[in-house]
């Protein structure tokens, strides 16, 4: 097991799995974590991203997932309900564009795709003065 | 400034002086300091950039120059791919700028030109001879290759300031190397002084902003307009200057680079506390002064900035927290400086604070005298009257993209005033301006130009 002793890192003692403990989530942790190949659920601490100790086999349920996994021959486990949804800067995050028509003042703003046809030039029509 | 009005200040008290002298609200009606200055700017992401926008913000008539239709790298990011303003060129229009471009563009001309085509090398020549400053930050030699390098533009202007802005410089072992901020940061030695101890944590953490690249731009800037004075009242000639990023990285290790020459001392990543005085550092509060935010950030627990590495203000601060006799064990400022005092001092003040929030700890530091400050996000520093009054922030009607809030050079002038008009424009949204005023090309050949993709 070649991450035997690693912190941010939990290989399962029973598969061999290994589960990657992102530090948003584990950097100042105890509790319980899930593994992502055989579901077996181990006890774990760490303080400021150092494990307090080896791993010990707890009861479910768990506390949380790792980020990510491989198994021992590194293939990725991404199974929804194996590993975490990825942290989101905010609880309503999108990561596409988005449309916005108004500033936080309520005032028009061009924060949204236009055609030619609202185009002067370079410039939107609602903002266009001649000049 | 009149007589009447000179005598008027002089019976002011010198707040009300400052206050009228500096006010925000006429800077618009003032002259500008680098009015008649012509820059032309072909830099990307923020390095290149910031330095022309400083020079703008200051007057000077800047024309930033892109590659046709889609424009420079920086216009395509944007924090989390979410806030983006449109239209990114009149070719484009369903495609928008992201903010990343707002950091650095301001006041700016917007020209588009392909240089890899021969006829926009020759508008590029025909540019150099109108104007008092070049900007490029491209790979060291690439213009010069091209034909528009400093060597090239003296021949056709020698008092052309010619700036180059990059990673490695022209010459050296390195010059070869691609660089970003972080890059710099990492070469110049700023990452391993940021961050925190091994004992604490151990990360190395890098500034969320490009700030080397904004630091570079100032000084580029700064340099410029040293150039100017020299070519217009001392030589009458231009000059070459290279401005290396890892350079001006490596010069932020400050007195940590004489503290290894002369002991031998690596120094160390020591968080939020500070190797030189202390108390002069930040602590955590325990409680959110927003816990029903949706923002995780919000929601986290705040943190406040303290000083007090005076004796009498230590004394007070230890009061303050109710440990008075830390302020015994620690009276002088040789005594709390070293590592092992500082560690076992703020966590004092942590555990204080942990029932409070960081506008709690400050009402409590301010009551007893002491320095302090909350650490403030972008929310907050947006609603502080202190920075709009005086300037340095600003919502401007902006005249292609409506309602937007943008800051300003956070420098006061009372005769000439910096300032935005606008935040900056399309890609090629004043090609015709420029090359019908500066090239004297017709409507017909513009036309043309663009129909053969040169601009």
């Amino acid at each position: 097991m070649p991450f035997k002793e690693s912190s941010l890192i939990l290989q399962c003692p029973k598969c061999d799995t290994i589960n990657y403990l992102d530090p948003f989530t584990f950097w100042n942790f105890a509790g319980k974590i899930k593994c992502a190949g055989c579901d077996a659920i181990w006890e774990y601490a760490l303080v400021n991203g150092h494990r307090q100790g080896p791993p010990k086999e707890g009861k479910a349920p768990h506390d949380k997932l790792p980020g990510f996994a491989q198994s021992k021959d590194w293939k990725p486990i991404t199974t929804k309900g194996k590993v975490a949804d990825a942290p989101q800067a905010r609880e309503d995050f999108q990561g596409k564009p988005i449309p916005v028509k108004k500033s936080i003042r309520g005032k028009a703003v061009s924060g949204s795709p236009l055609t030619a046809d609202d185009l002067v030039g370079s410039v939107p029509k609602m903002f266009y003065t001649g000049i | 400034m009149t007589a009447a009005v000179s005598k008027n200040l002089k019976d002011m008290t010198f707040e009300d002086f400052c206050r009228t002298v500096f006010d925000t609200t006429k800077r618009y009606e003032k002259p500008e300091t680098l009015k008649g200055v012509r820059a032309v700017s072909t830099t990307q992401y923020i390095l290149g950039p910031s330095c022309a926008s400083y020079l703008a913000e200051l007057g000077a008539e800047t024309i930033k120059i892109e590659l046709p239709k889609r424009g420079e790298p920086m216009r395509h990011t944007t924090p989390f791919n979410e806030p983006f303003l449109y239209p990114l060129s009149r070719w484009m229009p369903d495609k928008g700028t992201g903010l990343g471009f707002f950091g650095a563009n301001p006041n700016e001309y917007f020209m588009s030109l392909d240089f890899h085509k021969p006829e926009a090398i020759q508008i590029m020549k025909r540019l150099a001879a109108k104007t008092d400053v070049f900007c490029e930050n491209y790979r060291a030699g690439t213009f010069d290759r091209w034909g528009i390098g400093y060597r090239q533009h003296v021949e056709v202007n020698p008092r052309t300031i010619y700036q180059w802005m990059g990673g490695f410089g022209g010459w050296g072992p390195g010059r070869n190397r691609a660089s970003y901020d972080i890059l710099g940061q990492a070469q110049g030695g700023c990452f391993s002084i940021t961050g925190w101890h091994k004992e604490m944590g151990g990360m190395p953490s890098k500034q969320t902003i490009w700030i080397m690249d904004y630091w570079g731009g100032a000084i580029s800037a700064f340099n410029i307009i040293a150039c100017l004075y020299w070519r217009d009242n001392v030589s009458g000639k231009g000059n070459f200057l290279e401005y290396s990023q890892v350079h001006g990285a490596q010069r932020h290790l400050t007195d940590l680079i004489s503290l290894y020459g002369k002991t031998g001392i690596v120094a160390q990543r020591f968080g939020n506390y500070e190797p030189l005085l202390c108390v002069h550092g930040i602590l955590k509060t325990g409680k959110s002064s927003y816990p029903n935010s949706k923002n995780p950030q919000e929601q986290e627990v705040g943190f406040c900035f303290v000083s007090a590495y005076k004796d009498e203000d230590f004394a007070t601060l230890c009061k303050v927290i109710g440990k008075p006799d830390l302020a015994k064990k620690y009276p002088t400022h040789a005594d709390r400086v070293g590592a092992d005092a500082q560690v076992a001092i703020y966590p004092e003040l942590d555990k204080w604070a942990a029932d409070k929030t960081k506008e709690q700890v400050w009402e409590e530091f301010k009551k007893a005298g002491l320095v302090s400050q909350p650490v403030w996000n972008s929310k907050e520093v947006s609603a502080q009257e202190h920075f709009h009054l005086r300037g340095s922030l600003a919502w401007i009607d902006d005249p292609t993209f409506g309602d937007v809030q943008t800051q300003v050079l956070p420098c006061l002038m009372s005769e000439t005033p910096p300032r935005v008009r606008w935040a900056f424009k399309p890609v090629g949204a004043d090609n015709e301006y420029i090359l019908a005023k500066l090239c004297g090309f017709s409507g017909s050949k513009i036309r043309e130009l663009e129909e053969k993709e040169i601009t």
